[in-house]
């Protein structure tokens, strides 16, 4: 009896770990390589003035469709995490950017804007600058239909007799908005809907077909990003809540995101030359974000740091709407010489970080993405864009829409 | 006796909680943001003007052994020997790319949680003690008087050896890495990944990217990952199957070749890199691939190559397809595209007389059909997925900036999908 009792019992830990394992394998999590239904552009400056940095900076966004038939619509939102200086009110990334004389006070708010995209096609426009009624490709005139097929028109209240616009595949119906303030730092998030009168979150079968990349340029020195994918479960969306989880209405975000880095101050390897020395930014913001009352997601990030002796290090700030140091070593210090990300302090030259969200205001969840940037500060800026790894699935995450 | 025994259940459960552990792909796919059992760096240049920095980590918690190797992509035209190649339309009429494509194999291992990084050109040097660096000093390596790299860290090695042996300067190409168990065997640990960072050696100048990465099925039992010195990427992410599928296509979004970009008044390049998934290494060939690029301005109109052709790898760029100068994404027909690769749905001979052929069967492979380590007929099978990474070149006033970026991945292949042969 005892015997079948612990057979039993075996058989179901057994599936019980089978289940887990199948689950573990079965649901999906956030992407930098597949189309999908969410995307996330996680940083965006415009410093047209250079104010901030070295040289003036636009963002070019990109935001392509890979849907063969039919429109898909994005309904977006930027994000504007600019602070603005207790002192003058400038805007400011953190206090450095306030000259030493006044702390940056944070401040979060969304703008929302429509695009509407055609089969298989790509659209960019300069976060400055938005893209205005008549910059976009196909936005008409276009012809009514028979047997007013030589009147031009742009919706069916211009044809006569309720034959109706021929509109076809069109861009009709967007507008991008330039950013609210320059200088800006925000993120983009875009959401695939269906299009129409009747137009809803996509969890059809021609859902997950947006992706998106972004090019910093500050000066002549491009820095570009895949944006971050999240694709969708099939599960539709009720009263405007968008559920990133297991189950739930879209893939879930990273339980852990990797960053793989050289530690600030390390001397370029490849010409070793004194004078050039990393320094690498990163930026992270919340999965979770209630758009419907402005309340930014909100957690804290633990950063986890390896160097190559595998001696590890660990640290954590606030992620409030957006994150962005605009140096690693500027993550746990004011000091960066003393920091645990300086090369001078790991004792080695490259080093990865695990960054685990942990904390969250419910019902918001405390999910992470980020986007990282290597960068030689010195000289002739050079810069590189790079995208995080990443590794489980996160807890519940939660998109509230307006 | 009591010590010896083992419980199936136990192993079982064991297996059960080392596929939790070590997938990490939701599904079959490849991947730049995940770690993985198979690790590929597209692009690695070492040319005497770019050189190139792999960092590769270590994700998980265990001791972890790579094999990787080095493929020289450089290719001659067959008879204008000094006239370098990518393409067969590169050469002089009726003369042939050649392109050599041997691997340089070599070992390393990590540690938990481990990050290193080589400078490609040099390798680096296995140095012990390597002395930490100190805060207020420069954090920087040397050049032993052997030309490699010593840096301050740790490495597993032996003393005064190649941790990574140097490419020299004359080097375009790919990396492909593999986790092994101590047998030297394919083990699907799924622990790597990385990121390759390519510089301008005047300028400084720097491009950036994640490192694909195949995951492996570590359900040893049942059809996963084995010994054969065969590694086939076959796997659905559920099932039986070694590695994840490549993708059906690749796609990626560009500005048209040429363009001016409005902000900086640059001109604006793309330079595309594909390599094949499937290689041949044991037997020293080159992939043959065959891919049809399909793109799509901002206007929707589509422009399409049909039939192009490459062995073993493709650094070239958008003004080059599908023949030097005769671009056809460029600024005269508009300013971006949405460009998708796939491979086409031809078979083709990776062996044999009539290698790079199309066929039906083996036979249509003619003589010397070779055989892989694990018995597959090396003859007439799918032509070879595709896998890649683009750069951009901002070119204003004699200045150049780069920005390189991963490409997207639609699908996955099925039935037979790639093979990798190893030494």
């Amino acid at each position: 009896m005892k015997k079948m009792w612990q057979a039993a019992a075996r058989m179901g830990v057994g599936a019980g770990v089978a289940l887990v394992a199948m689950a573990g394998i079965a649901n999906a999590r956030s992407t930098t390589n597949r189309p999908a239904s969410i995307v996330v552009w996680p940083k965006i400056v415009v410093d047209t003035s250079a104010r901030w940095l070295v040289a003036p900076t636009d963002t070019r966004l990109m935001l392509s469709s890979t849907n063969a038939s039919g429109i898909k619509q994005a309904h977006c939102f930027y994000i504007n995490a600019t602070g603005h200086c207790s002192n003058d009110g400038a805007g400011c990334r953190d206090a450095t950017d306030c000259g030493g004389r006044g702390e940056c006070v944070p401040s979060w708010n969304e703008t929302d804007f429509d695009v509407v995209l055609t089969q298989e096609q790509p659209l960019a426009w300069y976060a400055s600058d938005g893209l205005a009624r008549g910059q976009f490709p196909l936005e008409g005139p276009f012809r009514c239909n028979a047997p007013f097929v030589n009147l031009q028109c742009f919706s069916d209240a211009q044809c006569p007799n309720n034959v109706g616009c021929n509109t076809g595949q069109s861009n009709l119906g967007s507008a991008i908005p330039p950013v609210p303030e320059d200088p800006f730092i925000g993120a983009l998030v875009c959401i695939q809907f269906t299009g129409g009168s009747q137009s809803v979150p996509d969890q059809t079968a021609t859902r997950d077909k947006l992706y998106g990349d972004a090019t910093i340029l500050t000066g002549l020195n491009p820095a570009r990003y895949n944006a971050v994918g999240l694709e969708a479960t099939g599960n539709p969306v009720s009263n405007g809540q968008l559920v990133l989880a297991d189950g739930g209405n879209y893939a879930s975000c990273p339980g852990v995101l990797i960053l793989s880095h050289m530690f600030d101050g390390a001397v370029d390897p490849i010409t070793n030359n004194v004078a050039i020395q990393y320094i690498s930014d990163l930026t992270l913001v919340p999965c979770s974000n209630d758009f419907s009352t402005q309340t930014p997601g909100r957690s804290v990030a633990q950063f986890l740091v390896f160097n190559e002796f595998e001696q590890r290090f660990s640290t954590s700030r606030t992620v409030d709407c957006l994150f962005h140091a605009t140096q690693l070593s500027r993550i746990d210090t004011r000091n960066p010489a003393r920091s645990i990300f300086s090369a001078g302090v790991a004792g080695t030259l490259g080093g990865q970080t695990r960054i685990r969200g942990v904390g969250g205001v419910s019902p918001l969840g405390s999910g992470l993405l980020g986007v990282a940037q290597a960068n030689f500060p010195t000289g002739t800026l050079s810069s590189a864009a790079y995208d995080l790894h990443q590794q489980g699935n996160g807890r519940s995450d939660l998109m509230i829409l307006p | 006796m009591r010590l010896v025994k083992r419980s199936p259940w136990l192993m079982g459960l064991g297996v059960l909680l080392a596929g939790l552990v070590t997938a990490p792909g939701a599904r079959g796919d490849v991947t730049s943001d995940e770690s993985g059992t198979l690790i590929i760096f597209p692009k690695v240049v070492s040319d005497g003007v770019r050189d190139t920095l792999i960092q590769l980590s270590n994700r998980t918690n265990s001791f972890v052994q790579v094999h990787c190797f080095y493929i020289n992509a450089s290719g001659t035209c067959s008879l204008t020997t000094d006239e370098s190649c990518e393409i067969d339309a590169d050469c002089p009429t009726n003369e042939q790319c050649i392109r050599v494509c041997n691997a340089t194999n070599f070992e390393l291992a990590l540690t938990a949680q481990q990050p290193v990084q080589w400078r490609v050109s040099t390798g680096r040097l296995t140095t012990i003690p390597s002395a930490p660096c100190r805060p207020g000093q420069n954090c920087q390596c040397t050049v032993d008087t052997s030309g490699q790299l010593v840096c301050p860290g740790l490495l597993i090695g032996q003393n005064q050896a190649s941790f990574v042996p140097p490419v020299g300067s004359q080097f375009v190409g790919e990396l492909k890495c593999y986790q092994m168990n101590s047998d030297g065997d394919p083990f699907p640990g799924n622990a790597l990944k990385g990121t390759a960072t390519i510089e301008d050696l005047s300028s400084a100048q720097i491009s950036e990217y994640n490192a694909l990465t195949v995951a492996a099925n570590a359900d040893v039992g049942g059809g996963g990952l084995n010994t054969d010195k065969e590694l086939r990427l076959n796997w659905t992410g559920t099932g039986a199957g070694e590695l994840n599928y490549c993708p059906a296509s690749l796609v990626f979004t560009a500005n048209a070749e040429g363009v001016t970009d409005a902000f900086t008044g640059a001109t604006i390049s793309t330079e595309l890199t594909l390599v094949p998934c499937s290689e041949l290494i044991e037997e020293d060939l080159p992939a043959p691939v065959r891919v049809r690029f399909v793109g799509y301005n901002e206007f929707e109109q589509p422009l399409s190559i049909e039939a192009f052709s490459f062995d073993c790898f493709l650094n070239r760029r958008l003004a080059d397809l599908p023949v030097s100068g005769g671009g056809v994404f460029v600024n005269g027909n508009q300013d971006l595209w949405k460009i998708r690769i796939s491979p086409r749905p031809i078979n083709v001979c990776y062996s044999g007389s009539n290698r790079g052929s199309s066929c039906t069967q083996h036979s249509d492979c003619g003589t010397n059909v070779q055989t892989g380590p694990g018995g597959t007929v090396l003859g007439c099978l799918p032509a070879s997925g595709v896998l890649g990474v683009a750069e951009e070149f901002y070119s204003l006033g004699g200045s150049v900036g780069t920005a390189a970026f991963n490409l997207r991945h639609e699908g996955s292949r099925s039935g037979f999908g790639d093979i990798i042969t190893l030494p």
